[in-house]
């Protein structure tokens, strides 16, 4: 898979957002937020193709987590990134 | 998707970053005070930089005691910005220019309908009678 262009990670308090920058219209009520975690992995994949065993490398490289935790993790945010529409299958 | 709630300081801060970008933000706004022109609980508004001259009538999101309101102008003067809520009786705001982050230029209902929002004439005009007015919008 791999992130759909044009999104950008913006921080929001102690959070993070991803905003469409080619888009002009900025909609609160359809924003994608990320975790700190969720964040880290979307800087370390922005641009790139990667897999979910990709994205549960990096957890388990940053992350004191079991590997079945990590890849069980790592599928759910793969899945949610995808129905968000800002990562392509 | 999970509705997630922001604090207001960190979703205008990002609100007001956006709009002096000169993009358009949509937010969902909170509370009763500009009934029955915006439901909080099913309306959004779309806020932009102020493009010109601001005029009376216009609703615009500014800063106040440290707080984030939108509401409508009632009157422009030397002195700075006057505003008042639609959906409040007798309460006016007082700011600057500077103030101001960004002035609302679209509504979109609950049922999805997109509205341009007016100047709110008779609604001003009806002030003295406010009171009954929301009174009787609020039954029905």
């Amino acid at each position: 898979m791999k992130t759909i262009e044009g999104f950008v990670l913006r921080p929001l308090g102690e959070e993070y957002i991803v905003i469409g920058e080619g888009i002009a219209q900025v909609d609160f009520n359809r924003m994608i937020s990320m975790n700190s975690t969720a964040a880290y992995l979307w800087r370390n994949v922005e641009g790139k193709e990667f897999t979910v065993e990709d994205l549960r490398d990096l957890l388990l490289e940053e992350y004191e987590v079991d590997p079945e935790t990590a890849a069980a993790d790592a599928a759910a945010l793969a899945r949610k990134w995808v129905e968000a529409g800002i990562v392509a299958e | 998707m999970d509705k997630k709630v922001i604090s207001n300081d960190i979703l205008f801060a990002a609100v007001k970053d956006l709009v002096d970008e000169g993009r358009p933000v949509t937010i969902r706004p909170k509370g009763d005070s500009m009934l029955p022109f915006i439901h909080s609980d099913r309306d959004s508004v779309t806020l932009e930089r102020v493009g010109g001259p601001l005029s009376v009538g216009d609703i615009v999101l500014f800063r106040y005691k440290g707080k984030y309101i939108m509401h409508r102008i009632y009157a422009i003067g030397k002195d700075g910005i006057t505003l008042m809520g639609d959906g409040n009786l007798n309460v006016m705001e007082h700011c600057t220019a500077s103030d101001v982050i960004g002035i609302v230029t679209g509504l979109t209902k609950g049922n999805g309908r997109w509205i341009k929002p007016g100047k709110a004439r008779v609604w001003r005009t009806l002030k003295p009678l406010r009171r009954w007015l929301l009174a009787i919008y609020r039954r029905i």
